[in-house]
């Protein structure tokens, strides 16, 4: 008799070979996995929505109503508001559901009101401020660069105002400060994009890395047969559709 | 009436909030005001997660019509696989709700919704490896990105292929043994050209943020609402 936790096992590496087979092409048991893949997800989103409800208004509800009548009752006005969300599959009375989601709306923007200007404007520029002279040669220079290629980058993004130059006259000074800007700008984010692209391409091979020694260890041999075969499987894939 | 129902309360409801969430965030008037307030902010955030919680399970229940419809639409060759989906999802469902009546009939037992046995195994052995995988089978689309963005056709290509290079080798042990001044390089890199560059991005972001509340604000931004009137 096969216990539920080998059958778990089984499944669980089922899972990930029928997903890596989409590597070389789409198939049936890739969509196969994809499909309980979504199932499940859904499945788990609305549970936690049931947990979350369960833990902030049902559970007070149930288990000490008279706090919760006389501190908490107005929980029941995004009660009311969520269910009104269901309102959205009729064709008459689909508006009523925007009453819960104007409330949403308006509290994540406000939200974003109160901390975005200070954490990415003010911040960022109090944290651009930095001496541009000194006794230490290295640190002055890192400051040049960070000043430079902030208002460079800065420059870039600037769309309302540009400097044009007129066919055959000599490019003004402004145009010059502009244009020089511009290019550190697009230089420096250019290596800011080289690093966030190399750490990406660490992540995902990490994940990678991980997922191929959960499934496949202890057997270290194991795991190298098991990735020479699917390099040749790669290559094969990739020299047939040539 | 009916259209300051559906469209003109609403947008005076966004208003109000947003007003009132930022005014008494930035403008002390008193200490009692100070005090509800505080108050107030805390009861809205929990209005959202409810709110966020039945938008959660709509969701659902879209995918549910949304697979029942393609089992309609494209027949045999679709129905097994939507099947597979519906299934799943009725069936974690259920598992939750049959978790949630023994949290309250049999507490001593310990089961909520997320630990109910059978909803715990379909999570184990479904959800997170096929998650795991997901994510991690995206190194494939990245190995073909990457040969792509690094095809050194221009001086911009040339500086965002050394720059990779460096944080590559500078967060990889054998970078270390090649040249031990890769992770210094890296460290520099990220410390100073990286968050100068990605500076602007950062202040353009929040400019954006507060340009979209602005416009809610004053009634102009109005894709929230879905259909047009």
């Amino acid at each position: 008799m096969i216990s539920w936790d080998v059958l778990g096992a089984w499944l669980c590496a089922a899972m990930v070979v029928w997903i890596y087979s989409f590597a070389y092409r789409d198939n049936a048991l890739y969509k196969l996995a994809e499909h309980m893949f979504v199932g499940t997800a859904a499945g788990y989103s609305i549970a936690l929505a049931l947990d979350s409800l369960n833990r902030v208004v049902v559970s007070p509800a149930v288990r000490s109503p008279g706090t919760f009548w006389t501190t908490s009752w107005h929980y029941l006005v995004p009660v009311a508001l969520g269910i009104l969300l269901f309102a959205k599959y009729s064709r008459k009375y689909y508006w009523l559901a925007r009453y819960a989601v104007a409330v949403n709306i308006a509290v994540g923007s406000g939200l974003a009101l109160r901390t975005v200007p200070i954490a990415n404007i003010v911040r960022q520029i109090t944290a651009t401020i930095l001496p541009l002279w000194g006794s230490d040669p290295v640190k002055v220079l890192n400051n040049w660069i960070l000043v430079l290629i902030t208002l460079g980058g800065l420059t870039y993004f600037l769309f309302t105002i540009f400097p044009r130059v007129a066919e055959g006259a000599r490019p003004s000074p402004t145009y010059r400060v502009y244009r020089s800007l511009y290019y550190i700008g697009i230089y420096g984010m250019m290596v800011g994009f080289g690093a966030l692209f190399a750490n990406t391409i660490m992540t995902r091979v990490g994940f990678l890395i991980s997922i191929y020694l959960i499934y496949i260890q202890p057997e270290a041999w194991a795991a190298t047969v098991a990735a020479i075969l699917a390099a040749i499987a790669i290559i094969l894939g990739i020299l047939r559709k040539r | 009436m009916s259209l300051v129902l559906r469209k003109y309360v609403p947008q005076t409801i966004v208003s109000i909030i947003i007003v009132l969430t930022v005014v008494f965030y930035y403008f002390y008037v008193s200490k009692e005001i100070a005090g509800t307030f505080t108050t107030a902010d805390k009861a809205l955030s929990d209005w959202v997660v409810i709110i966020m919680s039945f938008a959660l399970i709509v969701g659902g229940i879209d995918i549910l019509r949304f697979h029942l419809a393609r089992i309609r639409r494209e027949g045999m060759g679709q129905a097994p696989f939507s099947t597979v989906t519906i299934a799943l999802l009725v069936l974690m469902v259920v598992f939750a709700l049959h978790g949630w009546y023994l949290s309250y009939a049999d507490p001593a037992a310990g089961i909520a919704i997320t630990t109910q046995p059978q909803f715990r195994w379909l999570y184990l052995n479904v959800y997170a490896p096929a998650d795991a995988a997901v994510y991690s089978i995206l190194v494939f689309y990245i190995a073909s990105a990457s040969y792509r963005a690094f095809r050194v056709r221009n001086p911009m290509a040339l500086l965002l292929l050394i720059t990779a290079l460096i944080v590559v080798f500078g967060n990889t042990t054998i970078g270390g043994l090649i040249w031990p001044g890769f992770l210094p390089l890296r460290d520099w890199i990220m410390t100073v050209p990286n968050t100068a560059a990605f500076r602007p991005i950062t202040i353009g972001a929040g400019l954006g943020v507060i340009i979209l509340g602005l416009r809610l604000l004053t009634w102009r931004e109005i894709s929230w609402m879905g259909r047009r009137e």
